[in-house]
This record gives structure tokens, sequence and C-alpha cells, in this order.
């Protein structure tokens, strides 16, 4: 397995000299696709191997294909634009309108308060005159207990 | 007489000149960066063979002359700076997929050394598409490049340290 691994890595400083034949190149792809644990260091080089033999399979009818699932996928990214635009809009004026219902409700509210604590001020006031004038007898109680006194 | 002679080339031709059309294609769409650019290259290279079908029986090999067409006519393409907005909008369709496709690792792994090849310089790029991606002989491609095997080989060397420097940054 280590000499494996040496190998490999003679192969790839020959590759990068462009120096490795056809059949040494497909040796490399061929170990990195069918290899798990692979050196850190390799890794790079797994990933540009197989990446290649994936680019060496797109076609004219297959890209456009893979052109129309994005677009389809774009379109759906539009419904959900539209959707979240839609939510939006119903619950800011679902609160503007509750909030409208709201205040006139409280208005009423303050209203019948408004009008109870005038009645309430109004009666406490008469009943408050009411007792002033029987105030003036207090006075004449006061004037002749002075005549008694004097 | 004349119109059956020229059927039956019409189908030697359609059945020679079809297996290579993917081929043709990702050589143009590595050097138009642009989709629908690629598209079109080919179709107009598709025509451009047709008319020179009567030289096509002398050339040994029609696959390496096809691509050599393909690749001279994307560099027209490529000097007349026609299909410049179109690559721009393509790159921004390219980012949209490689957010949908982040998902997949293996994918975006693709997705990632395209980038990276795309990045390249383009003799190089043509390079590395022509030697690892379609497999292709240094005399092939010498032939296609109209480039000696030597030049091949040393700018080819350059292009993998250029490629690799590029994917070990994009890891780190």
């Amino acid at each position: 397995m280590k000499l494996e691994i040496t190998r490999i890595r003679l192969l790839i400083a020959k590759y990068e000299n462009a120096e490795t034949s056809l059949e040494e190149e497909q040796e490399l792809y061929s170990f990195f696709k069918n290899r798990e644990a692979i050196p850190e260091d390799l890794e790079v080089y797994q990933h540009i191997f197989l990446g290649f033999g994936q680019l060496g399979h797109q076609d004219l009818n297959q890209e456009s294909s893979q052109v129309e699932v994005t677009d389809k996928s774009n379109s759906k990214y539009v419904w959900y634009k539209i959707a979240a635009a839609l939510i939006i809009a119903l619950t800011t004026s679902v609160f503007i309108f509750n909030s409208n219902q709201l205040s006139t409700q409280e208005e009423r509210e303050a209203r019948e308060a408004l009008a109870q604590t005038v009645a309430i001020l109004n009666a406490v006031s008469s009943e408050i005159n009411q007792n002033t004038e029987k105030l003036k007898y207090i006075n004449q109680l006061k004037s002749s207990t002075n005549k008694y006194l004097k | 007489m004349k119109t059956n002679q020229n059927q039956m080339n019409a189908d030697l031709f359609m059945h020679q000149i079809e297996p290579m059309q993917a081929k043709l294609f990702r050589l143009a769409r590595r050097l138009l960066v642009s989709q629908d650019a690629a598209k079109d290259a080919v179709q107009d290279v598709m025509v451009k063979l047709w008319e020179k079908r009567s030289q096509l029986a002398d050339k040994s090999n029609l696959e390496a002359f096809a691509m050599t067409v393909t690749k001279n006519h994307c560099y027209d393409q490529l000097k007349l700076k026609r299909n410049q907005n179109v690559s721009l909008t393509h790159e921004n369709i390219e980012d949209n997929a490689k957010n949908i496709d982040q998902v997949i690792e293996t994918q975006d792994q693709v997705q990632k050394l395209n980038n990276c090849i795309a990045a390249l310089p383009i003799n190089y790029r043509m390079l590395i598409q022509l030697r690892d991606i379609e497999a292709y002989s240094f005399e092939d491609i010498a032939g296609i490049m109209e480039m000696s095997e030597t030049n091949v080989r040393v700018t080819l060397s350059r292009a993998r340290k250029a490629l690799v420097k590029q994917m070990k940054r994009q890891q780190s």
C-alpha cells in the first residue's frame, strides 16, 4: 500500500511535468476513483482527477437540461418572492385593520368613561351645593349661641 | 445521380461528425465560457465542415481537424469580442447554479475545478481541456493547436502546475 502511494506520488510529479502517458494518467484517475482513504496532501489531486472525469461527460443535451433545471428553480424562487410579498402585505393590512378597530373600540370606551365621570362629577357637585345650603343653619346656630353666652 | 451522391455524402458526414459534437461543444465552451455562444460556435463549425466536405476525405484525422476548426473559430469569436456581454451574464447564471449545488459536495468540487480552469489563461485552458478532459495524444494536440509537441508539453506542464496551485488555494 505504501509502495502504491509512492508510485502515485511519482506519477503526480511526472504528471505536473507533462511527462505522463495517457495510460499513466488513466492509472491516476482509477486510483483516485477507487480509493477512499487518501493522504491529505493528495486530496486536491483527487478532486482534480475525478473532476476531469465528470467534465468529460457533459454534452450538448445534458447541458441544456441542466440549464432548464436551474431555470425552473429560479422561477420557483420568483413564486417564493411573490408569496412572501403577499404574506407581508396581508399581515400588515390585517394588523392595520385590527388596530383601526381597536382604536374605535378604545375611543368608544373612553367616551363612555368620560360621560360617566362627567355624570358622577355633576352629581357630586350638586350634592356638595346642597350641603353648603345647609351650612347656613350652622351659622345661625353660632350667632344664637353667641347671643345666649353674652 | 448527383443528388443521390450528395445524399450519401450527407449521411456519411452526419455519421462521422455527430459523435464529435459533444467534444467540439466542450472545447468551444471552455474557450468562450458562455453556453449559448458555444452552441452557436458548434453550429458554425458544422457548416464550415460541411462546406469543406470535399476535402474532408483527404484528412487522415478528421476529429483533430474538426477540433482545429473549432479552436480557430472560437479564437475569431473572442477577437470579435462579440460575446463579452453574454459571458458576463453567463457567469451570473453559473454563480446561481453553484449556490444551489453547494449541498452536494462532489458536485461542488467539480464546479470548483471548472471555475479554477476557467480562471487560467486561454492556452492553458485549452491544453487542459484537450489532454486532461478529452484525453488526446500529444501528437493530436500538437496538430490541433498548431504547435510543436515540445511546446505543448512545456505549456501543459505550466498549465497543470497553475491549476494545482489554484485548487490548493481554493481548498485552504
